[in-house]
């Protein structure tokens, strides 16, 4: 068994699967039970002045019959009063006193408001304040949320302000809404937080209703955007922590956000730079109980790797990303169709065919059956048909290590000596 | 289904016996079924498909909830698609080819086109149009599945068309043959519907030969297309044949299909002759509608056997048993002339014959006897002769002689498809789905003469 | 659609003209792909010859681009 427990910027937690800030950790009754079932540590639904929510909240996309691949909401934070919270809060930290609770923060940006809570709620015990800059609906139109998270001097101010007075550690959680995710982090960072946390919700109209052609969802026939999660936004959560986590001058511990659904997915983010993770849509979609199987996935995995510990994970790949400019153009990668695997759907051919490099065959075996062959010559070596590919291990991507590295950016600086006219240089 | 053995039959547990078996696919399962289908692109299951419906086309629409234009798809390559989704032996043609065979299970193609079918016959809803009028007359003898297809697409390509149907009823074997458990008659009658409402004219109770003369038909048509499929059962050729409660097996479908359940057979010990799927469908009828015990008997084995071998695992989770290697001899009466037993002699494979399967020779004194009170007769099916010589057509031995590019009969005028031509042989069963195939492209033939 | 035949053709002019002696003196890349500078210098380091090829597939401009980078490795 190896040890599960990480600790982000001194928050010790037994296993990095955390409750996001969001409806499961909305009470004392529901971090209790997900702690019991599991889970490392909650961030505790967002507290500031209780709001009052919509009915009809949440909407989901089905794709190709598989439900909630992608899941959208336009709730806001939470709608109890601080003191039941903070009360809840010390009644389960006193129950689960190794499992972290982070409280999430979100209130006007002025800093008396700022000071005021993160007084509060320190005094009744957490691990450590989530600063919430990111839920892009609702809040923001009330300058919370993604309204500030948007501009980097006011992340930088408002972190600073908690930070004037916070003792435990500041995470502060970052908005997808933005052009450049590093330049709020590096504002974050500068302002004195802790750690990062990332992704918050991304902005989304979830459908139209092509029967009543009201938007999904809809109050009283009238609807407003709300915030993306789940499976389908991860490789857009991924991309984000990895540029934090590579980027030099943004060297705070990340919580990494953002449609993770099962060990997998956890350890790409921890390879990618983060030492814990927060999930949100999976636990909405199947309950807390499926932890279960994240926690026995990842310590599988470890084990199988000869890790001790998860927290050996953490970056281990940010190194091998890079801007495209340092990718090797002599590195060739081409498909091959193995013939005993292969079922004969021809969806490899006609994607090829018709969207690529028109280089599979289709051929006539000595006994007149039907097989497919790449003309590997041809193959830019774009991964599409074994993308489409049904099944496993029909379609091999066959590396061709190259004798020459050249880079884009190497074949640049050459080509700058080589302008015409100039002196000889090979 | 309740059984004579089990229970008490009542004529509400007959009636409930012969329901269709199997059950439509639930909206849901539908859709997550067809969210498995690969979608392959020249794919094996349309290839094997006879009438080359876009499988994986109509799959798709299921998927995304355009029951409309599934239906269209099934039903413009196959006119009675949604009979073929319930009778067609799928594991033998389109679900057998589906590349998931290989890796994991074939995409229940069947169920999804009954799905889809079912939609169109829940909605009136027109699917297809007349062509514009050519002005050239086509009779069609004969209304079952060969001469509906060919005659919905005659009527797409603009001509007038007529169908002469001997029965009551047009659709053939579909309306009258197929026992009801698989296809309940609505669904062959709807099809029927579906020709008529693009303005075929379908007169009834018609049998050329009898009520109007194949002459008339050359004379008022500029082509006549014939489809009137195969005959009756034929004798055994054995004594006692005419006793009460001997049977033609296709007759005794079809008075399932067409009388109010008899009560008749509860109770009763039945032989069927024969092991084809027709023999199938008589010996499940029998248990269906009551008898106690349902033996079929064959001259050959198990492997010589030419019903599906889905058909046969069905027959046995019905109850029926098989007698392999029996052939009778003589149906022995009792003084009222009803059957009371059945004689039979044990045979043995012997030297292969033509057909390359081993011919069956009796063993010596081997002969026994069998109590039983009804025997079905489920040995093939006879040809029109008589009708075939009224046309004045060649043939051999009641199997049409035909040009298979121009679907042109002996003579120029007349054209034939379905059972008529390919019908049933000892090699194996006609289909309903070759039949619409073979009405399909006789239409064409047809069109292709007269536009010229 | 046969690109890759594009590149071999064009490879092969390349290896031929580096095969007589020529020398890739300047590159000119634009819309149209690539101008290729091929000189031929004799010993008393003169320019003797100018060949200018048009390379148009990727592998090839990429190719010949690498032959250079190959040179200046080794001579690292
Ligand atoms: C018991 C049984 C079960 C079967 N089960 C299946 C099955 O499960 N799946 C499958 O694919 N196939 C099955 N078949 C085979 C299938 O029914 C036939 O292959 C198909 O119906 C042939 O179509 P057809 O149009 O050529 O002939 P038919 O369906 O036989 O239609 C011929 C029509 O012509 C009419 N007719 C005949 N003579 C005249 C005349 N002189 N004048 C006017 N009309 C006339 C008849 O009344 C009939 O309506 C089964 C057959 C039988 C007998
Ligand atoms: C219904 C709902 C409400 C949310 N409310 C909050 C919130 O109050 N504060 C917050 O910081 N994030 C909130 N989030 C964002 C989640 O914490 C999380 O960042 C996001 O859902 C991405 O993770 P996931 O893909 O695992 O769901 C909410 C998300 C959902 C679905
Ligand atoms: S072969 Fe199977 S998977 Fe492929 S299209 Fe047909 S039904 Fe779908």
């Amino acid at each position: 068994m190896a040890d599960l427990s990480v600790n982000l910027a001194g928050i010790k937690s037994p296993n990095p699967f955390w409750l996001a800030s969001a409806p499961p950790t909305n009470s004392g009754y529901q971090v209790q039970r997900a702690f019991e079932a599991g889970w490392g540590g909650a961030v505790w639904k967002t507290l500031g002045d209780p709001v009052i929510n919509v009915s009809s909240r949440f909407s989901a996309s089905t794709f190709n019959g598989q439900k909630v691949a992608g899941f959208n909401n336009i709730e806001l934070i939470t709608d109890r009063p601080l003191e039941v919270n903070l009360k809840e809060i010390y009644e389960t930290k006193k129950k689960f006193p190794n499992h972290a609770i982070v409280a999430s923060l979100m209130v006007e940006p002025k800093q008396e408001k700022w000071h005021e809570i993160v007084k509060k709620v320190e005094a009744i015990g957490v691990d450590g304040l989530e600063l919430n800059f990111g839920c892009p609906h609702g809040m923001a139109e009330r300058g919370m949320g993604s309204a500030s998270g948007q501009v980097p001097e006011l992340v930088e101010k408002q972190t600073h302000w908690v930070k004037e007075v916070a003792e435990t550690p500041v995470i502060v959680k970052l908005t997808p809404n933005i052009t450049d995710v590093t330049a709020t982090a590096y504002a974050a960072v500068q302002g004195g937080a802790d750690s990062i946390s990332l992704i918050n919700t991304i902005n989304s109209l979830m459908g139209v209703d092509i029967h009543s052609w009201n938007t999904i969802p809809h109050v009283s026939g009238k609807g407003t955007h709300g915030g993306y999660c789940g499976p389908a936004v991860k490789p857009i959560a991924l991309n984000m922590v990895a540029e934090c986590a590579r980027h030099p001058e943004i060297n705070v511990p990340i919580s990494g956000i953002g449609g993770i659904s099962n060990w997998q997915d956890a350890i790409e983010f921890m390879l990618m730079g983060s030492t814990n993770v927060q999930v949100c849509t999976a636990a909405m979609h199947h309950g807390f109980r499926i932890v279960e199987d994240m926690i026995d996935g990842l310590n599988n995995y470890l084990d199988e790797k000869g890790l001790a510990r998860a927290m050996d994970l953490v970056g281990q790949t940010v190194s091998k990303y890079q801007n495209w400019g340092d990718l090797d153009l002599n590195y060739k990668v081409a498909a091959r169709i193995n013939p005993d695997k292969c079922i004969n759907c021809n969806k490899c051919y006609i994607s090829c065919e018709d969207t690529s490099h028109q280089c599979i065959d289709r051929l006539l075996d000595a006994n007149g059956k039907s097989y497919l062959k790449v003309r590997e010559d041809d193959c830019v070596g774009c991964n599409l048909c074994s993308i489409v590919c049904p099944v496993d291990g029909a379609i091999d991507m066959i590396e061709y290590p190259s004798e020459v590295e050249m880079t884009w950016n190497e074949r640049q600086s050459l080509l700058g000596k080589m302008t015409i006219g100039e002196e000889t240089v090979s | 289904m309740k059984s004579a053995e089990s229970e008490q039959l009542t004529a509400v547990d007959l009636k409930r016996n012969f329901f269709e078996v199997k059950e439509d696919m639930k909206p849901k399962e539908a859709i997550d079924e067809a969210n498995r289908c690969l979608y392959c692109y020249d794919a094996p299951c349309m290839n094997a498909c006879p009438t080359g419906i876009d499988v994986p086309s109509f799959i798709k629409k299921i998927a995304t909830g355009n029951l409309k234009g599934s239906a269209r798809d099934i039903l413009d390559a196959n006119p009675v698609g949604a009979t073929c989704s319930r009778v067609c032996p799928t594991s033998e043609l389109c679900e057998g080819a589906c590349v998931l065979n290989d890796v994991s299970m074939p995409i229940r193609i069947g169920d999804l086109q009954r799905h889809a079918t079912n939609w169109a016959m829940e909605h009136e809803v027109d699917l297809f149009e007349p062509g514009v009028p050519k002005n050239t007359k086509v009779a069609i003898v004969g209304g079952g599945p060969a001469g509906l297809s060919a005659a919905r697409e005659l009527r797409r390509l603009g001509h007038e068309v007529t169908i002469f149907e001997a029965k009551e009823k047009a659709g053939g074997l579909d309306t009258y043959g197929i026992v009801s458990f698989r296809l309940p008659q609505s669904v062959s009658l709807w099809e029927v519907e579906q020709v008529e409402k693009l303005g075929v004219d379908i007169r009834t109770n018609c049998t050329v030969g009898k009520d109007i003369s194949p002459e008339t038909l050359k004379n008022d048509f500029d082509a006549v297309l014939v489809t009137v499929g195969m005959g009756q059962v034929p004798k055994l050729g054995i004594e006692g044949e005419d006793l009460t409660g001997v049977y033609d097996a296709i007759q005794f479908v079809e008075n399932t299909k067409t009388k109010a359940l008899t009560e008749q057979f509860i109770g009763k010990r039945a032989v069927v002759i024969g092991a084809g799927n027709t023999a199938i469908d008589a010996a499940t009828c029998l248990i269906r509608s009551g008898a106690r015990n349902v033996k079929i008997i064959y001259r050959r084995t198990e492997e010589e056997m030419t019903a599906y071998p889905f058909e046969f695992e069905f027959a046995k989770q019905d109850g029926v048993e098989f007698r392999w290697l029996t052939q009778p001899t003589k149906i022995i009466g009792d003084e009222s002339g009803h059957v009371r037993q059945l004689e039979c002699v044990q045979m043995m494979l012997g030297q292969p014959d033509q057909s390359g399967r081993r011919r069956p020779v009796p063993i010596e004194d081997s002969s026994f006897l069998m109590d039983v009170d009804i025997v079905v007769r489920a040995i093939g099916q006879s040809r029109h002769l008589d009708l075939l010589n009224a046309f004045g057509l060649n043939h051999d031995s009641g199997v049409l002689q035909l040009n298979a590019d121009t679907y042109q009969t002996s003579s120029a005028q007349i054209f034939a498809a379905g059972d008529v031509v390919y019908g049933s042989t000892e090699y194996g069963d006609a289909m309903v789905v070759s039949a619409a195939e073979q009405g399909k492209r006789a239409a064409y033939a047809i069109d292709k003469k007269l536009s010229c | 659609m046969h690109e890759h035949q594009l590149f071999m053709e064009e490879k092969e002019r390349i290896d031929n003209l580096v095969e007589q002696g020529y020398k890739i003196t300047g590159i000119e890349e634009n819309l149209s792909g690539a101008y290729v500078h091929f000189d031929y210098i004799d010993h008393d380091n003169r320019n003797v010859e100018t060949q200018i090829l048009h390379v148009l597939s990727a592998d090839a401009r990429k190719y010949f681009t690498t032959l250079l980078v190959a040179k200046e490795k080794r001579f690292d």
